[in-house]
């Protein structure tokens, strides 16, 4: 009689899962004790017509509270302990609905109960668009662990995720790197579209803005077949909350400030409903940062000031049988790059190399000066998605993005403020996926077409020749995927067919227009296979093939690339590289010990690299060292470790580690740039609360980056710097005012004020990380 | 029947997307851009003070990095003679050639010439103009030579160097620090 379909589109920080969905390798580790600060608010309605339901009990096992739903069917609980619950809802005419939810944050449910005398089914409807497929192994960040992030870059961000690190170009730009690959190899997903900005530079960081997001998730495998060309290596998800449904106005504010750099941040988010139209809601967030020069053990490292600004509106009804969201972002930075990796040419190369400190070391300033990079990122999304009869769903997806990059340099004559690269970057992208109901209950699948249409644009006037051409590159994909989803078990299975071309125009050395027509296709296979015997232990193995037309920088280069002093040159005999991935995972989950383990391989053939030329090139400023891309069969493999014990009541002991190991099979010899090995680990003790400061938590913790010693000979100008380890702590709280809390966070990094350089900081030849960071959090929510 | 409403407007916001995809298809052709600080060419010209033959050091290189390599070119000097030295930076990629002399000159107080030898080439240089602080900028010269010998002259430009730091208005480009916009090498003879 009581069709469970919950819905996916729920709540504030909300991830629902059901019977199924419970041992869904889909969340994080974050499980603290004794936190019992979480809700559960929800809504229930008659499946048939939506119509809400009044007087409908609902009841929290094994706390045992309970409330009856309202008479438009909205039923809020408070104050409920994290970990595993059942939430029974009983209506009269229906047979009683028993839900096991592992709690882990706030969560809104959406119940849909069926009028009809029919047998309970099992829970079949999960939130599969927002966790992904079950096969793959992914973590994720949300609610208070996520909180407690906030205010860094989606790079910096990311680095909390066993099996994720960072390329940095100095303390100012971030990217996410997903088993020892980044860029091009992995895709982003900002609110359901592919994030499209100039992603193949290793110094261009993602135009996010984590404020925005109300979970990270990181799906590390490949998972083309689902998302599309470029997620080779893996994905990052990053999801808004869901729109509230109810009328009640409610937000937050968020104020950080920062010792180095004297940074300050402030982001804030408001949302509601619309009075009498029920299920429609909205949103306004927004956040502003500003920072100054920030400081490495012993000297200010100078023009690494910057500032950052971004907002989104979002609307959209969640009625049952039509869902539409309308969605709008713009993210703005203005960053300095570090003053003194500014260089001409090797001599100067040679001499920073040579010196223990930057060559320019300025007092701190707020100043950002040149070089620096000025990014502009517009994102709009229209999306909707309705139940199709008895058949299933259809969702339509279509988005905008428009990315204004322009980069300053240090030049001659009056051109300081006439950038060197503007570049002018549109993507439209649609999508249509058909997802059919369970049938026979266990097979569930979608199938789906996705177009991409992009151009890039040179802005005349930089006095530059350009970087990148002008191009145009329309992409189509089609897939299929399916899935068995049984009581302990699943198998899954997709395809997917892919076509992209490329129409490149640009001038050669005699400004005469040169054409480029290229074009690339290829298919994606996926199969994977879940395994829960019990509630403890979970089983998942996932194999993914992908292909990745080179980028456009691999393609077209020619020029110099200023920070390495070096010359690149792309080339259009390039292949598609074809990749295959098997990643597999072992999660056991009890109270006291959780842990997670991924271990993988990854094979790509025709894997394109930089290769140094033995001829150097003689130029006007002297001679530089010419790299061609050229390509290579590759291997990796890693493993990635991430747990958790509680040794004593309210001592918790959490450990973290990654190791991959990359190998260039045709020449015998390590890839280059490849992240050392890292581990970590960290104690919580969680002060038992008393009065009006509740959930007070104390944690230290070490952080071992070893030295890379698996480099290819002759290729870096340096050796990789020596191991580090940073020592961290932190102190949390929640002040309850009223029935509002105070989120309350005193944080510490490199506490010991550590000097040390980073081999996956590309400026690393010039300069120290930056030192000690003292910061302070006030999050306020109503 | 219910379906009917959303497939509508599903169907509409698909097609204003399809509209909008094929509207921003138009093609229109890039614009090239000419690289405004190009320099192609670095000249010396050295005239000896007592009258005899003009000696002339030229860096050229006209389409600019890659493509052709440079021509470096260096007559041979005479020992045991001074002569007073100019640099002259040209852009020869246009036409008329454009002269960067002017705009380093302008700028004078943010960039300065360098001249060093490797050990065993007889020459030795002294500044001969100031920028609008009283440091050299190295434009205007003077070059003595010594006994016979061959070897190697470095000519650089460093923008934004540190002009006080020690020994730089002598010439010695050890504490400079700025950055390389030209570092020219000529094998030079003095006989």
């Amino acid at each position: 009689m009581l069709q469970k379909d919950i819905s996916y589109w729920f709540g504030f920080t909300g991830l629902l899962l059901l019977s199924l969905a419970s041992f869904f390798p889909n969340e994080t580790w974050a499980q603290q004790p004794s936190d019992c600060t979480l809700s559960i608010t929800g809504k229930i309605i008659d499946g048939h017509n939506a119509a809400p339901l009044a007087y409908a009990n609902i009841l929290i096992a094994p706390q045992q509270v309970g409330t009856i739903s309202e008479e438009n069917g909205d039923f809020e609980l408070h104050e409920l302990c994290s970990g595993p619950i059942q939430v029974t809802i009983s209506h009269l005419g229906c047979e009683t609905l028993k839900l096991d939810l592992n709690l882990r944050a706030d969560t809104t449910l959406v119940i849909e109960l069926e009028h009809h005398i029919e047998l309970l089914e099992s829970i079949t409807v999960v939130s599969r668009r927002t966790v992904g497929s079950a096969t793959q192994s992914k973590s994720t960040l949300e609610g208070a662990k996520l909180d407690a992030l906030k205010g860094n870059s989606l790079g910096e961000t990311l680095k909390s995720i066993a099996g994720v690190s960072t390329l940095k170009t100095g303390p100012t730009i971030s990217k996410p790197i997903i088993h020892g690959l980044h860029s091009s190899r992995i895709l982003l997903l900002n609110n359901g579209i592919r994030q499209e900005g100039q992603e193949w530079g290793s110094d261009h960081a993602p135009e996010i803005d984590p404020f925005a997001a109300s979970r990270l998730t990181v799906i590390k495998g490949a998972a083309t077949v689902q998302y599309g060309l470029g997620a080779m290596s893996g994905v990052v998800l990053v999801e808004p909350a869901e729109l509230p449904q109810e009328n009640h106005l409610s937000g937050q504010i968020h104020l950080i400030g920062r010792s180095n750099g004297q940074m300050g941040i402030a982001a804030g988010a408001l949302q509601g409903g619309f009075g009498k139209w029920k299920n429609f809601g909205w949103r306004l967030q927004g956040s502003i940062k500003r920072g100054g020069d920030l400081k490495a053990p012993d000297y200010v490292l100078s023009n690494t000031a910057m500032s950052e600004r971004s907002y989104s509106i979002n609307v959209g009804s969640q009625h049952s049988a039509l869902k539409w969201n309308a969605y709008y972002s713009y993210f703005q930075t203005n960053l300095g790059i570090l003053r003194s990796a500014h260089i001409g040419n090797l001599t100067d190369l040679e001499a920073a190399l040579a010196s223990e400190k930057p060559l320019y070391i300025e007092d701190f300033s707020y100043q950002v000066q040149n070089p620096k990079q000025a990014v502009r990122h517009h994102l709009a999304k229209l999306q909707a998605s309705w139940k199709w009869g008895g058949i299933g769903q259809l969702k339509g997806t279509y988005g905008f993005q428009l990315n204004r990059r322009q980069e300053y340099d240090l030049r001659r004559g009056d051109r300081d403020d006439i950038p060197a690269i503007d570049l002018d970057l549109t993507t439209q992208s649609a999508e249509l996926v058909f997802e059919h109901l369970p049938w026979k209950k266990h097979l569930s699948g979608k199938i789906g077409v996705s177009f991409l249409y992009q151009q890039n644009r040179n802005v005349p006037g930089t006095g530059v020749r350009p970087l990148v051409p002008y191009y145009n590159s329309p992409t189509i994909g089609i897939f299929w995927m399916e899935k068995w989803i049984s009581d302990h078990w699943q198998l899954e299975a997709g395809a997917r067919y892919d076509y992209k071309a490329i129409t490149a125009k640009r001038f050669d050395a005699q400004q005469n227009l040169q054409t480029n027509q290229l074009d690339f296709n290829g298919y994606t296979f996926t199969v994977g296979g879940y395994y829960q015997p019990n509630e403890a232990l979970t089983l998942s193995t996932n194999m993914g093939t992908t292909f990745r037309p080179p980028n456009i920088s691999e393609l077209f280069s020619d020029g110099l690339h200023h920070a390495v002093a070096a010359i690149e040159e792309g080339s259009l005999d390039l292949q598609t590289e074809k990749a295959w991935k098997w990643v597999n995972m072992l999660k056991w989950e009890r109270e006291r010990l959780q842990f997670e383990i991924d271990a993988y391989l990854h094979l790509i053939n025709n894997y394109i690299f930089l290769q140094p030329d033995a001829e150097p090139r003689l130029t006007i400023r002297g001679a530089f060292p010419v790299f061609t891309y050229q390509q290579t069969n590759a291997r990796l493999w890693g493993i990635d470790f991430n747990g958790q014990l509680e040794l004593v009541q309210h001592l918790l002991l959490r450990l973290k580690g990654n190791w991959v190991r990359a190998q260039d099979l045709e020449k015998g010899e390590p890839l280059i740039y490849i992240p050392a090995d890292r581990i970590g680990g960290s104690l919580l003790y969680v002060i038992p609360g008393n009065g009006r400061l509740k959930d007070l938590q104390f944690s230290t913790g070490i952080e071992y980056t070893s030295r890379q010693n698996r480099v290819p000979e002759g290729v870096d100008y340096a050796p990789p710097p020596e191991g580090y380890a940073l020592v961290s702590a932190e102190i949390t709280g929640n002040l309850l005012l009223g029935k509002r809390t105070l989120g309350i966070r005193l944080k510490a990094e490199n506490l010991l004020n550590k000097a040390y350089r980073d081999y996956l900081d590309r400026l690393r030849y010039y300069a120290d990380s930056p030192g000690r960071n003292i910061e302070i959090s006030l999050q306020y929510k109503f | 029947m219910r379906v009917l409403q959303p497939l509508t407007r599903l169907s509409m916001i698909l097609l204003m997307g399809s509209l909008l995809f094929f509207s921003s298809c138009k093609d229109d052709d890039p614009v090239p851009e000419n690289e405004e600080e190009l320099i192609t060419t670095l000249q010396l010209v050295l005239t000896p003070d007592g009258g005899g033959t003009t000696a002339t050091l030229k860096f050229q290189d006209l389409d600019g990095d890659g493509g052709t390599a440079p021509t470096i070119t260096a007559d041979k000097l005479a020992a045991n003679t001074t002569y007073t030295g100019t640099i002259t930076l040209l852009n020869e990629s246009e036409s008329p050639a454009e002269d960067i002399t002017v705009e380093v000159k302008e700028e004078g107080a943010e960039h300065q010439f360098f001249y060093a030898t490797t050990a065993g080439l007889n020459i030795s240089f002294a500044y001969n103009d100031q920028d609008s602080d009283g440091n050299p900028i190295g434009l205007d010269f003077t070059l003595v030579t010594g006994d016979a010998s061959t070897g190697t002259l470095r000519v650089t430009l460093r923008h934004e160097p540190d002009k006080t730091a020690t020994d730089v208005s002598i010439g010695d480009i050890t504490n400079a620090g700025g950055e390389t916009d030209i570092e020219v090498d000529f094998d030079v003879t003095i006989e």
